[in-house]
């Protein structure tokens, strides 16, 4: 530390700090400042993310915002507007990627309790929000901005209803800097049909009623709700009533989790009552109710692609064929990720969006998977997903396609224009380690 | 004083002293004689071998045959019985029941956990085998159940304790109330199962793990007959040596653990009997290639309800198979001629066991071989086919009493003779009341009268005279007297009277109408006249039996591949994984099942003149060949659980034990380029089992997925698992629970070893003379499986994460004088590289995982490409069923961190995992005589657009994506012809059972059994 020059300001002397810091410690690197130059991207190639491409383009951005989105031969192009002109021919530019109904920033290590924060007690806990636990330290959180997820929605886990999700950047000093979307969504795990591993009749009787139970709890707990949230002002305050009013003011979406027909049946009719926005998640069977999806204009966040199919009879490229399936029957389309190590896994994302292509999904169409689409399906279009001018400058440049993990290589950064650092915690490592075989 | 009265009344009929000798048990009261001789005349007697007695007599003395024949002398003193034609078997014999005894409960398995024995007294180590045990010590004759068995035609049941692996011996039963009769045999055989049953000791707590203890106690049961003066008494192992001569059955769950079963048993040149789970139609060649005896239940599946598509949709084809074949076990059986008991086992209800019976008839069993199934052979079975299981003299007077063969599907059991004695299981009616009457009552109401069902259960209707509006009546007849009551015209009638005669012809009686007395009477107009027999159709003859596939599941083959391929690939991008490096528009020509050549426009002609015409030739531009993917760390395809966690030192259990060729995920990863894994204990105690290495030729049986002349590896593991860290707060017991303790407990296995090598070859050093005066060690599996890995017969690849533990094996290992040959999952490896360079070990890594448990916080991607890099031969893995569908990509990964090349990349899961396991003299390579282990790919392979469009093992196209679509079709045109069947039954009546959601249980390194 002693060889820093004394001249430098307290903010420069951190940055500094933070580049040394790697060899003394593994570091989260520090969020970037605000953009205050204006900033163009030269002859790469765009991927926008609506589904159009430009390839040699200009795409420039200032205070935070895109400003030019256009083919670099464009007449309109003023090079001179720019303080700063990255020339990136053979590169390529995408919009940040969007995970949604991620843990990220809610555990760091699965297996340490102490590290988990996704889950709490109780059926209903719509009250129960990420907003504030959201820790925008995690170690994971560099890994996977580094292949360019850059937007996620942190959903918690557990329970009837688990709670309430929020939307964040993936850079920022704390929850407070760093959410787009407070409380966006409350997410409601719709019980399992099939709840019969029991042999005996009587005992599958009971469980079949148990689920009618089920059901009828949840519908018991939103006209509750409904009922609640038609007086502004209640004497007695019921913290879980409150958290569900954003629903029903449509404040808030209901991401309904839900896998097999019976369930994804059951819960589109029983979101029929209510005049809320439904997002489906999950939605292994969709394929098979696309019309009740598309009658009510329900998008679905499909689950992981790189899954073992669901039924032992299924085909074996049927993960990886669902998201064209349901693209081509009309439905938007969004991918997420949870499961088994879903918080590291979240890096994986654009993958999937790359599996989506391999079968039977035009490349662009694929990447809109984890863009627009899921942009739209969190009511985040206005600001995020595609490369248009006036939306965020949060965007990346690869030197390759991104969806392949050979060319997956990021090398520019920006969240709202501020240009990210890539580094993380296991790059640091590497480097430390790498020393030492030198 | 049962035990004594069994006793004496064994010795009673051993000494053959005279009936009418003393009484050793005092009666209250004059006692009674028995009858001394019962002749049952008139009967249609199966002699057996489809030989049939007509109009025979059998003739009786207490609980034994003493004649059979057309002429028979008869005693003076003869109670004779008229069978009027009736058909007589022998009474059947269950060998696998617990009758009269209760089945324990099982313990509650919570709680700190039992890793020592707890039984007190001078037994084997272990709480599950309990050779000791009789089971005539827990027997009780139970009335109730009993009448179960008699009413299916059973006589007689080797009943034992139902708990645990080594069960102890049986006890033959006559299944009569007489105390003095029950017992036929004590102890008639010792026995076994695939199952832990009660006990709360941790070990076994796999399927493995309970095949190496039945090993270890074998083995150990040697030792102790050699050396019982030096040893201290052990009760157990002094009981199997003395049952040694007693016939073995064994429990097991599938075909493929009677396939397992049967091994043990060659392995130590005795035989067992199977009790196999009824589904040896799955794989019946392997089965009949044991050449053991089968012990088989009659639990056929009900019909799923797939009345919802949506619940169908959760049912696999393979259960729909199930329910479609069971009942053609027994003729497929029939058929390969393997011999065959049918047991009562496993059913629901007892009393479907004829039915399930007349449904084997029904698709082709013949009735000799079905009887023979139930009486002679499981006699001969347990050596008891001089006493039980016949109709002839000198037999126990064991037979049933039946309406008519068991071809007829009507034919009923009337009565069950047990030990001489009669159990009468349907109550014969005299009277054939059925025909039409003509009812008067007062003599004046008139009445037609409809009598129908059969003849011990008449059913009547009554009508109004000439109305023909017939309504239900309850009629009941005892002896003579009959009682008649019905409603018309708002009337309520009951009639009591008498039948007047056997034919049924005049009724009369009393009745009260308005209050008085009348009489009534019913005429007979007419006889029931009988339906001809109905006898079982057999399937044999009139269709074929169902289609099987191998595997019976979706994407299994009609028949398996047998003969290589010969091709030529012309025009392909080879990735030969040799120093040419990738070839672009080369040919490859495979032959045998090798690879034949490498080269640029092979000429046939001038090259192989021999090949050409048996040639395929393909043309390949476009497409990218490389060798089979080798995946290092696998734990698909296992059957009950992949860790035996009961001990921290497990050598002595083996995957190989417990391969499972039935899982849907071979195919799935064949399909994802795999064509070689290791599969691998999991990582639950420092020294696990040892790995099974197969090649994933899809369809074939355990043993011939195995590799041959592969050599032996096992697993080890160190850290969080190990230490139990992530298992919650009860097991927090065993040794050991911290880095320390593993250290230790690598010391003590290896210091243990090297004691046991010497005293081997302390022994081996002997003459042969020498040998002759001294026992020879105990074998002791355990320790033999560290002595190979001292003498570099068996490999170790170690679970690792931190660098301070992966450091730590290394100094043990030289300092034990070993190697280890491979660091698995080594996620710190990078931080060691150096260090595992120097001492020679390969790193097999994950691409990219973390953050999942406390010891992989510093695991990073670029560990991968480090290693390799610092020259440890390094790969990726997939430990995963699901990343085991796509190494390919994992692959990439190492391009994208770490820069690797994409040839060095492909390598990673293809050539260095080879190497690892000491088959790339074979496989990793695209080098003439290597193996024909072949992955074709659409586009560039390490490409996430690549799809393997053909999988070769061996020169066999295990998976190819063409033959996919069409398998794909034939699943769903199976199952809707299977749906449909199930539906016909279910609108036909049949009972049917709901479809369960059943999740795979897929293993990973620390997933435990419950």
């Amino acid at each position: 530390m002693s060889v820093i020059p004394l001249s430098l300001n307290r903010f420069k002397w951190l940055v500094v700090c933070c580049l040394l810091g790697h060899s003394l410690q593994a570091q989260i690197p520090s969020p970037a400042p605000k953009q205050n130059q204006s900033i163009l991207l030269l002859n790469a190639t765009a991927h926008l993310g609506n589904g159009e491409l430009i390839p040699r383009s200009a795409i420039g951005f200032e205070n935070g915002k895109l400003s030019a989105v256009m083919a670099a031969i464009d007449i309109r192009l003023d090079t001179n507007a720019y303080d700063t002109i990255y020339h990136l021919e053979g590169k390529h530019i995408y919009p940040g990627f969007i995970a949604p109904n991620s843990r990220l920033g809610l555990v760091e290590i699965d297996a340490v309790r102490a590290s988990r924060d996704y889950d709490d007690v109780g059926i209903f806990n719509p009250h129960v929000r990420t907003l504030t636990a959201f820790n925008t330290e995690s170690r994971i959180t560099p890994t996977v901005r580094s292949n360019g997820v850059l937007i996620a929605q942190i959903a918690p886990k557990g329970g009837r209803i688990s709670g309430t999700s929020s939307i964040f950047k993936l850079d920022s000093w704390n929850w407070e800097d760093g959410v787009v979307i407070k409380d966006d969504g409350i997410h409601l795990n719709w019980p399992d049909a099939n709840f019969r591993w029991y042999r005996e009749a009587a005992k599958q009787e009971k469980a079949a009623k148990a689920y009618q139970k089920q059901q009828a709890a949840i519908k018991t707990f939103f006209d509750k709700a409904r009922a609640y949230a038609k007086v502004a002002f209640h004497l007695e305050k019921d913290l879980r009533l409150e958290a569900m009013t954003k629903l029903f003011e449509g404040k808030a979406k209901l991401f309904v989790h839900a896998d097999q027909v019976k369930e994804i049946t059951d819960a589109l009719y029983f979101t029929d009552h209510y005049d809320f926005e439904v997002v489906l998640v999950g939605g292994h069977d969709a394929w098979l109710v696309t019309d009740l999806l598309k009658d009510r204009g329900i998008p679905v966040l499909l689950r992981r692609v790189h899954s073992l199919p669901y039924y032992q009879d299924e085909a074996i490229d049927f993960p990886y064929r669902l998201p064209s399936i349901l693209v081509q029957k009309g439905i938007l389309v969004g991918l997420e990720n949870s499961g088994d190590m879903e918080a590291m896994g979240t890096r994986n994302l654009p993958f999937y969006a790359g599996t989506a292509a391999a079968y039977g999904l035009e490349s662009e169409k694929a990447l809109s998977l984890i863009t627009l689409n899921t942009a739209k399906i969190l009511g985040i279009e206005e600001q995020l997903g595609s490369l248009e001018v006036g939306k965020q400058a949060t965007l990346f440049v690869s030197e390759g396609d991104a969806l392949d993990m050979r060319t997956n290589q990021l090398i520019h950064a920006f969240i709202d224009g501020r240009k990210i650092s890539l580094d993380n915690p296991q790059k640091q490592l590497y480097r430390k380690y790498s020393k030492k075989y030198r | 004083m049962i035990r004594i009265i069994l006793l004496l009344s064994f010795l009673f009929l051993f000494f053959q002293f005279d009936a009418i000798g003393q009484k050793w048990a005092p009666k209250n009261g004059a006692p009674q004689t028995e009858q001394q001789y019962t002749v049952l005349i008139n009967g249609h007697i199966y002699l057996g071998n489809g030989e049939w007695l007509t109009n025979g007599k059998i003739l009786l003395k207490g609980n034994k045959i003493k004649a059979v024949g057309n002429e028979i002398a008869l005693p003076d003193y003869t109670l004779v019985h008229d069978l009027q034609g009736k058909f007589v078997y022998p009474s059947f014999i269950d060998l696998h029941t617990s009758f009269g005894i209760d089945k324990p409960k099982p313990k509650s398995k919570t709680g700190k956990p039992q890793l020592e024995s707890t039984k007190e007294g001078p037994y084997y180590w272990n709480e599950s085998v309990r050779p000791e045990v009789e089971a005539l010590d827990y027997f009780s004759y139970d009335q109730k159940t009993a009448e179960s068995y008699r009413e299916q035609g059973f006589g007689t049941v080797l009943t034992h304790f139902p708990d645990g692996v080594i069960r102890g011996t049986s006890a033959l039963i006559a299944l009569t109330h007489k105390q003095e009769d029950q017992l036929i045999k004590n102890k008639a055989s010792m026995h076994y199962s695939f199952f832990k049953g009660s006990s709360r000791q941790t070990y076994p707590s796999s399927l493995m793990g309970i095949i190496a203890l039945i090993r270890q106690f074998h083995y150990d049961a040697e030792a102790y007959e050699q050396q019982a003066a030096q040893l201290p008494y052990n009760r157990s192992l002094e009981a199997v040596n003395q049952m040694a001569g007693l016939p073995k059955l064994i429990a097991v769950d599938s075909y493929l653990s009677a396939l397992r079963a049967d091994k043990i048993a060659d392995e130590f040149g005795f035989q067992f009997m199977i009790k196999g789970d009824g589904q040896e139609y799955k794989r019946m060649k392997a089965v009949k290639a044991m050449n053991t005896p089968l012990i088989v239940p009659l639990n056929f599946p009900k019909p799923y309800d797939v009345s919802d598509p949506y619940d169908a949709l959760q049912l696999p084809l393979s259960k729909m198979k199930e329910w479609e074949l069971a009942d053609e076990n027994a003729v497929r059986l029939m058929q390969e001629e393997i011999q065959f008991a049918f047991t009562t086992a496993d059913l629901e209800k007892r009393a479907d066991f004829l039915g399930n019976l007349k449904r084997c008839l029904q698709k082709g069993l013949s009735h000799d071989h079905a009887i023979a199934a139930l009486t002679s052979v499981p006699a001969k079975l347990i050596g008891m086919e001089q006493t039980i299981g016949k109709l002839a003299e000198n037999y126990s007077a064991n037979f049933i009493i039946a309406t008519d063969t068991l071809f007829e599907k009507n034919s009923r059991i009337l009565a069950n003779w047990v030990a001489g004695k009669e159990y009468r299981l349907i109550n014969e009616a005299k009277i054939d009341l059925r025909g039409t009457y003509s009812l008067n009552v007062n003599k004046r109401t008139q009445f037609d009268l409809k009598i129908e069902g059969s003849l011990e259960k008449p059913k009547a209707e009554i009508s109004a005279k000439g109305a023909n509006n017939y309504s239900k009546a309850k009629l009941k007849l005892e002896g003579n007297r009959v009682n008649l009551w019905y409603e018309k015209g708002n009337q309520s009638f009951r009639l009591s009277g008498v039948v007047n005669d056997s034919l049924g012809r005049i009724w009369t009686g009393k009745t009260i109408v308005n209050e008085n007395w009348v009489d009534w009477a019913a005429i007979r107009k007419s006889y029931f006249t009988e339906k001809p027999k109905d006898t079982i159709e057999q399937g044999i003859k009139s269709k074929a039996l169902a289609s099987l596939t191998y595997p019976l599941m979706a994407y299994g083959w009609d028949s398996l591949p047998q003969e290589a391929e010969t091709i030529l690939f012309r025009k392909a991008t080879l990735w030969t994984n040799e120093e040419e490096g990738i070839l672009k528009d080369h040919d490859l020509l495979i032959h045998n099942g090798k690879i034949k050549m490498v080269g640029y426009k092979i000429n046939l002609q001038v090259m192989f003149p021999d090949l050409v015409g048996k040639v395929r030739e393909i043309d390949a531009s476009g497409l990218h060949i490389t060798s089979g993917i080798v995946d290092e760390h696998s734990h698909i395809a296992i059957s009950r659980g992949v860790n035996e966690s009961g001990q921290s030192i497990t050598s002595e259990v083996s995957i190989g034990d417990v391969v499972n060729s039935d899982d849907i995920n071979l195919y799935r990863q064949l399909a994802g380029g795999v064509t070689a894994s290791q599969l691998l204990h999991g990582s639950a105690n420092p020294i696990g089992g040892q790995s099974a290495l197969i090649k994933l030729r899809w369809g074939q049986e355990p043993e011939k997925m195995k590799i041959a002349d592969a050599p032996g590896f096992i697993k080890f593991a160190l850290g969080e698992n190990v230490k139990q860290s992530n298992w919650g707060d009860e097991r927090t017991v065993r040794f050991p629970q911290s880095r320390m303790g593993v250290e230790q407990v690598f010391y003590d296995g290896f210091t243990r070893a090297r004691a046991y090598r010497d005293e081997w070859r302390l022994y081996n050093a002997k003459s042969k003379r020498e040998k002759k005066k001294i026992s020879p060690p105990r074998t002791d599996l355990e320790l033999k499986a560290l002595v190979e890995i001292l003498d570099t017969q068996r490999f170790v690849t170690c679970h690792s994460y931190i660098q301070s533990e992966i450091n730590m094996l290394m100094h043990v290992a030289d300092s034990m004088k070993f190697r280890i040959n491979t660091f698995t999952h080594v996620l710190e490896g990078y931080k060691v590289a150096n260090k595992l360079r120097q001492h020679g070990a390969a790193a097999s890594t994950f691409s990219d995982w973390w953050a999942y448990k406390f010891e992989v916080n510093d695991a990073i991607p670029y560990n991968g490409a480090m290693l390799h890099e610092q020259e440890v031969l390094t790969g990726f893995n997939s430990d995963d069923a699901e990343m085991g569908r796509r190494l390919n990509q994992e692959a990439a990964k190492a391009m994208k961190y770490g820069g690797l090349s994409a040839e060095e990349a492909w390598k990673l899961v293809t050539l260095n995992p080879a190497k690892m396991l000491h088959l790339d003299h074979r496989m990793g390579s695209l080098a003439p005589g290597k193996d024909a282990d072949l992955v074709v790919w659409n586009d560039f392979p390490l490409s996430i657009y690549a799809k393997p469009l053909k999988t070769y093992i061996d020169g066999i196209a295990y998976f190819d994506a063409e033959r996919d679509h069409e398998l794909r079709a034939n699943v769903i045109r199976e199952r809707e012809r299977l749906i449909k069947l199930m539906l016909q039954a279910k609108e036909g009546g049949e009972q049917t059972q709901k479809v369960k959601k059943e999740k795979q249980k897929l293993y990973e390194c620390n997933t435990l059994e419950p």
